[in-house]
């Protein structure tokens, strides 16, 4: 029963307190207002800044992911060095990049290594039907898809005994598919490229990497880029050989390539690094020149990931200095509304308020403003995200944790700040309070 | 040692009537800068219950200073003071507040309402700090605002009455805790004879109802109405009726 009045008194005080509060605040609408947007900007920093750095490093994490983490990619790169020109003259064709010699040496010396997918790719127009599209031959493996994470969406892939055949299959990206054949099913349809013909047995999708890539760029004009038929690596090298012809800017330009692309997939997720390292010795032994390209995603992610760190770290000083810098306004705010209701304080003392009394007051009013101030700058922080996502097409993630997070850092502000002046006001001399104008 | 002393003064003096207030030696020092100025030079004061009185003076002979003494805002710099036997010096601010807000009710030449707040609301600060319930604070406020003619404006704003109406709040506000003492300093200096007559009416009253009274003021006139007349020179005592009376 007592303890049931004091609580009840205890409520009543503190909502008695709350309305004061708000009145003196109200008296001056203005500045109240003014003061509190320093917090409202602080918290809105804190949290729309979490979320877009949230967001960036989510995306750049699925895009590595999509590589596969276990991964290492070798791709053949047509060397800068123009030292070459001399050699290049005698010779017609201009032969680099990985080779089957570094595929066997790989697979026979670095420890772990699961599988290797060789690919090459010839880039020619590729008909279907009455439709034609600038596109790529890629020779690969059976386990291609496997290993690049790439859904089938319908049919099949090639096959083993496919492979060892040479049979003349090919699987199409879905939008080579979309293209050649917009109307029919594509299934048991031909691709021709050049003279060759294959028979379409399956549409996977498209490269996630290149879609997403693509989606930045201007158009899709020429974008041979995700116009891909997979067919056996053997067949490839069957029907188009080993050296590659060119048309361009007036004269023929012949490659020879022997892979254009190998991944590597490490059974153990540990073992990637030491492995890309091993795979680098090889290649830096067997190439005089720098015509491969490694990429190791695990490797990118660990980027990424140090990236967001700093990222976070940048970004949550940014916001730690916002919010001080709107503290520090409260309370000097507070510091002047102490001085101007020195009188105030005093008739207050005069009529049996204790020292508490008045730093309770003040204080309140410190944390209502502060606290105002969070609950706007949650609601700003929560927009600002949206509107990033809508006007810039950037992936933002609001962590639940963010606004409860801002809000109270507010909220404790108008505490931490608040003390001072509150104090302050307390202990000023009740006959000096009183005679002041 | 003020502890015991203060127990056989009560206990001398206390047959029928106990001083709610006594003053011993009192003064009051200031430093400024090299000078100490002696505000009071030693008062001996006593009041009884239910006085009336006035306390005349020549500007800066020390009235506020005493006043601001008996109403626990200040303490002498030499001296003792006892309100109700407690020696006021043993006590802690908590306590001080505490005895403001029951014992002794303020008022003041500027009103000093509180200007955020509504006639009520003003009324009603004493009972807050005493903690006293909303609904039954709010009961008491509007009675003494009806009391003291301010029925009909008990929402208004101090900026929106009269100087005469002001000082009407601040003795309800002075009343709401129903105190024992009523310290008033010129409480009707900022007003037209009208109105000050009509506040000196008030305090009649509630000197009438039993209430402790003591005022500041520089009219004579007013002084010849109250029973006991206290007249300050130089921080001394020059004149006190009781005492004159006692002699
Ligand atoms: N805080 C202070 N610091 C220094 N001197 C003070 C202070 N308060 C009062 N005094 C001095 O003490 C003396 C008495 O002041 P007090 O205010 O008590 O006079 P008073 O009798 O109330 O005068 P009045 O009739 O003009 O109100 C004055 O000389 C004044 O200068
Ligand atoms: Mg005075």
């Amino acid at each position: 029963m007592k303890s049931s009045l004091v609580r009840e008194f205890s409520f009543f005080r503190l909502k008695r307190s709350v309305i004061l509060g708000i009145k003196s605040l109200w008296m001056h609408k203005l500045r109240s207002f003014l003061t509190a947007l320093g917090i409202v900007f602080g918290v809105a920093s804190v949290i729309s800044m979490l979320a877009i750095g949230e967001g960036a490093s989510y995306e750049a994490q699925e895009q590595i992911k999509e590589l596969g983490s276990q991964n290492i990619i070798l791709e053949s790169v047509k060397p800068t060095n123009t030292t070459t020109a001399g050699e290049q003259e005698r010779s017609l064709i201009l032969e680099y990049g990985l080779t089957y010699r570094d595929i066997a040496q790989i697979q026979a010396t670095v420890p772990g290594v699961e599988l290797t997918v060789p690919s090459r790719e010839i880039k020619d127009f590729l008909w279907g039907g009455s439709n034609s599209v600038d596109g790529i031959a890629l020779g690969t493996v059976p386990w291609f898809p496997t290993m690049k994470n790439r859904d089938l969406i319908r049919g099949r892939y090639f096959t083993e005994m496919e492979m060892k055949d040479r049979s003349p299959v090919c699987v199409l990206t879905e939008s080579l598919a979309r293209q050649l054949y917009p109307l029919k099913e594509p299934i048991g349809q031909t691709v021709r490229m050049k003279t060759s013909y294959f028979r379409v047995v399956g549409v996977i999708e498209d490269d996630p990497v290149v879609a997403a890539a693509e989606e930045d760029l201007q158009s899709s004009s020429e974008s041979s880029e995700g116009m891909e038929m997979m067919i056996p690596i053997t067949t490839l090298e069957d029907h188009f050989g080993e050296v590659l012809f060119k048309y361009r800017s007036g004269s023929f330009e012949a490659e020879k390539v022997e892979l254009h692309e190998v991944t590597a997939r490490i059974e153990d997720p540990n073992q990637v690094m030491p492995a890309a390292l091993a795979i680098q010795h090889i290649l830096e032994r067997n190439h005089s020149e720098v015509d491969y390209k490694m990429t190791v995603p695990l490797d990118l992610l660990r980027r990424a990931e140090r990236t967001k760190q700093i990222f976070n770290i940048v970004l949550g000083s940014i916001a730690a200095i916002s919010l001080l810098v709107g503290g520090i306004g409260i309370m000097n705010i507070m510091l002047a509304t102490v001085t101007e209701r020195t009188r105030e304080i005093g008739i207050r003392r005069a009529l049996g308020a204790k020292k508490k009394d008045i730093v309770f007051q003040f204080l309140i009013e410190t944390v209502i403003l502060s606290g105002a101030g969070g609950v706007l700058g949650v609601g700003v922080g929560l927009g600002i995200p949206l509107m990033v996502t809508y006007f810039a097409d950037m992936v933002t993630i609001i962590q639940f944790w963010a606004p409860t997070l801002a809000f109270g850092i507010s909220v404790t502000i108008g505490v931490l700040f608040g003390i001072y002046p509150a104090f302050r006001a307390a202990d000023m001399n009740p006959v000096e309070a009183l005679r002041h104008e | 040692m003020p502890e015991s002393e203060a127990k056989t003064a009560s206990g001398v003096s206390g047959k029928s009537t106990d001083p709610v207030i006594e003053l011993r030696g009192v003064e009051k020092h200031y430093q400024m800068g090299e000078f100490l100025v002696k505000a009071l030079k030693g008062i001996d004061l006593k009041i009884l219950p239910g006085d009336y009185i006035s306390i005349l003076g020549p500007s800066g002979c020390g009235k506020s200073t005493m006043l601001n003494i008996l109403g626990c805002l200040d303490q002498p710099s030499v001296g003792n003071y006892f309100l109700d036997g407690l020696d006021v010096a043993q006590l802690t601010d908590d306590d001080l507040s505490g005895v403001r807000g029951k014992k002794l009710g303020f008022i003041f030449q500027s009103y000093n309402l509180i200007q955020q707040l509504s006639v009520v609301e003003n009324i009603e600060v004493p009972l807050y700090y005493q903690g006293v319930h909303e609904d039954e604070s709010r009961e008491i406020a509007v009675e003494l605002a009806k009391k003291v003619g301010l029925g009909k404006r008990l929402d208004h704003k101090p900026t929106e009455l009269s100087g005469g109406q002001q000082q009407r709040v601040a003795i309800a506000r002075a009343l709401s805790n129903d105190p024992a003492v009523i310290l008033a300093d010129e409480a009707t200096g900022n007003l037209d004879s009208k109105s000050g007559g009509d506040i000196l009416g008030i305090f009649d009253d509630l000197n009438a109802d039993g209430k402790t009274l003591i005022m500041i003021t520089h009219d004579e006139g007013m002084a010849k109405r109250t029973p006991r007349v206290i007249r300050l020179k130089d921080g001394l005592i020059e004149f006190d009726t009781y005492t004159e009376i006692t002699k």
